[in-house]
């Protein structure tokens, strides 16, 4: 029931520090759950709750009813989700390509965060292109592959794969210059 | 070429797509010195152009700047994996819920579906399992809702915008873009909308086009024997269409949009109709008998709860559902288990 008065009078803004804790207060449980619902895992669930508030620490947001607060935490938990199970598919392949590595040193903790923070960006960029696309890109940016090669593996004609190259950096393209947001 | 008359938003999307094919050029490795000129010449003489191009190298040092020459080859094989393990998990989902089916309807496909028909779909850029219902946003904001088992091309260049219609049923909300002209071609025709949201099904013969906003221009292919048509179709008017000819015009029915929203929209429909639009959103076969097949429905049925659809059906006509076999439904009529003694 406090639910439903709290839905008429509260107006959060979160660059304000007592009102960032009123936000917390009344809805970090219930986000907390909602998290801990979709991901099967408590612990994780706490974790990403804490992100969704440094966020909006950090990118302060005008919410200006309870209703709404839930109505954007629900959507802001939802990309948090996907950017997770993406982080543990990249952090598992890049754990199973460690493994198959006959190098002896390998490269630091560190650097190797860095990596998976890069794959993880670079993964999110490509999300919404078609495989071949996808395949095309990689293999010649990461791989230094020649259109020809690329060509040959994928089944398609070189003219389409410098197609597919325009394509896959127009997309890379208009998410860093913010026209739009990444998967 | 000075963008004039457009807004700056508009002129800074077209700049960062020259860009992305000034991109693919410099990457193919064989630019001409001719060429390079051009490039040049477009970079440097218009602020945006700059810009954009900044833009790419930005995207282009994400690749380079954290990953060592070694590391890269890693990268590729990690990501690809990655994005091969979430598309596999994505089908698991949309419907592949009964394998045991799946493998008892195959012969029966086969038989059934030509070869390429089958084969196609699967080497489209989107494509749907039977029972899924997609939505693909693309680049100009255009909205593509893709039926259950239908695939579509998607080609967008600096010059058009071209979709291609492989197989089954789609839903367009076309996005704003003055600058590229779009199509949608599929086996019959080329359709071009004017600003607008319309459907295409693919029909026991030939194709069906259902324009719920704005307008859509119907091209047909033509053959040896009849040349090309073209008519343009208004909102709330729907049209089948096919190579060599255009139908009637009659008023565009509701359902062809709300399947979208997973809802099957019966408007005095015969159960037979009913039973085949079903058909097509399930695995497993769903037959009607003669004797019920022309009483008609109305109402709003969901498209993903097949159960609770019988049941609709069941409580408002007088038949009964019966399972035959797991994958196999019959609706009959009420009597008829009694009245006909061969049923066991």
């Amino acid at each position: 029931m406090t639910a439903t008065r709290l839905s008429e009078s509260m107006v959060y803004d979160t660059s304000c520090r007592d009102s960032l804790g009123q936000l917390y207060h009344h809805h970090q449980p219930w986000l907390q759950q909602l998290l801990r619902r979709r991901l099967g895992c408590g612990e994780s669930a706490s974790d990403l709750a804490q992100d969704a508030f440094v966020r909006l620490l950090k990118t302060p947001r005008h919410l200006d009813s309870f209703d709404g607060a839930r109505a954007y935490l629900s959507r802001m938990a939802k990309g948090l989700c996907v950017d997770y199970w993406r982080r543990q598919d990249i952090e598992r392949a890049w754990q199973e390509a460690l493994a198959a590595r006959t190098e002896v040193h390998l490269p630091s903790v560190e650097h190797q965060q860095i990596v998976i923070e890069t794959l993880c960006e670079i993964d999110r960029m490509l999300a919404r292109l078609p495989e071949k696309v996808a395949t095309a890109f990689l293999g010649s940016q990461l791989q230094g592959k020649p259109y020809r090669q690329i060509a040959e593996e994928i089944g398609v004609s070189e003219r389409m794969v410098k197609k597919y190259m325009a394509q896959a950096m127009l997309q890379c393209a208009l998410i860093e210059s913010g026209f739009e947001v990444s998967l | 070429m000075e963008p004039t008359g457009c807004s700056e938003k508009a002129a800074k999307r077209l700049a960062l797509a020259e860009a992305a094919e000034w991109f693919a050029e410099w990457q193919a490795g064989d630019l001409s010195a001719a060429k390079r000129q051009r490039w040049q010449t477009w970079r440097d003489t218009n602020g945006t152009h700059r810009w954009a191009w900044q833009q790419v190298e930005g995207v282009s040092r994400r690749f380079t700047d954290t990953l060592g020459e070694d590391e890269r080859q890693t990268a590729d094989r990690v990501i690809s994996l990655a994005r091969h393990r979430r598309r596999g998990r994505r089908h698991l989902l949309g419907g592949l819920a009964s394998l045991a089916l799946v493998a008892v309807l195959t012969t029966a496909l086969w038989q059934n579906t030509p070869l390429p028909r089958l084969v196609l779909p699967w080497g489209a850029d989107y494509h749907t399992g039977t029972g899924e219902i997609a939505r693909i946003v693309l680049e100009d904001g255009t909205q593509v809702w893709l039926s259950s088992a239908s695939a579509l091309n998607v080609d967008y260049d600096h010059h058009q915008r071209r979709l291609s219609l492989v197989a089954g049923e789609v839903l367009i909300a076309t996005g704003d873009d003055a600058e590229r002209p779009f199509y949608l071609d599929t086996r019959h025709a080329r359709l071009t909308p004017l600003g607008t949201r319309f459907s295409v099904s693919e029909q026991e013969s030939g194709e069906l086009l259902a324009v719920f906003d704005g307008a859509v221009a119907i091209h047909t292919l033509g053959n040896a024997k009849h040349a090309g048509r073209h008519q343009v179709i208004h909102a709330g008017k729907q049209i089948h269409f096919a190579v060599d000819q255009i139908g009637e015009l009659t008023p565009a029915e509701g359902r062809r949009e709300a399947w979208a929203n997973g809802i099957l929209l019966a408007e005095r429909m015969p159960l037979k109709t009913f039973a085949a639009e079903l058909d097509r959103h399930h695995r497993g076969r769903l037959d009607v008998d003669p004797a019920v097949a022309d009483l008609t429905l109305l109402g709003a049925f969901p498209l993903n709860d097949l159960n609770r659809t019988l049941d609709m059906i069941e409580t408002t006509l007088p038949v009964k559902v019966r399972q035959v076999m797991p994958w196999w439904i019959k609706i009959e009529a009420e009597d008829a288990i009694e009245a006909d003694p061969s049923h066991k």
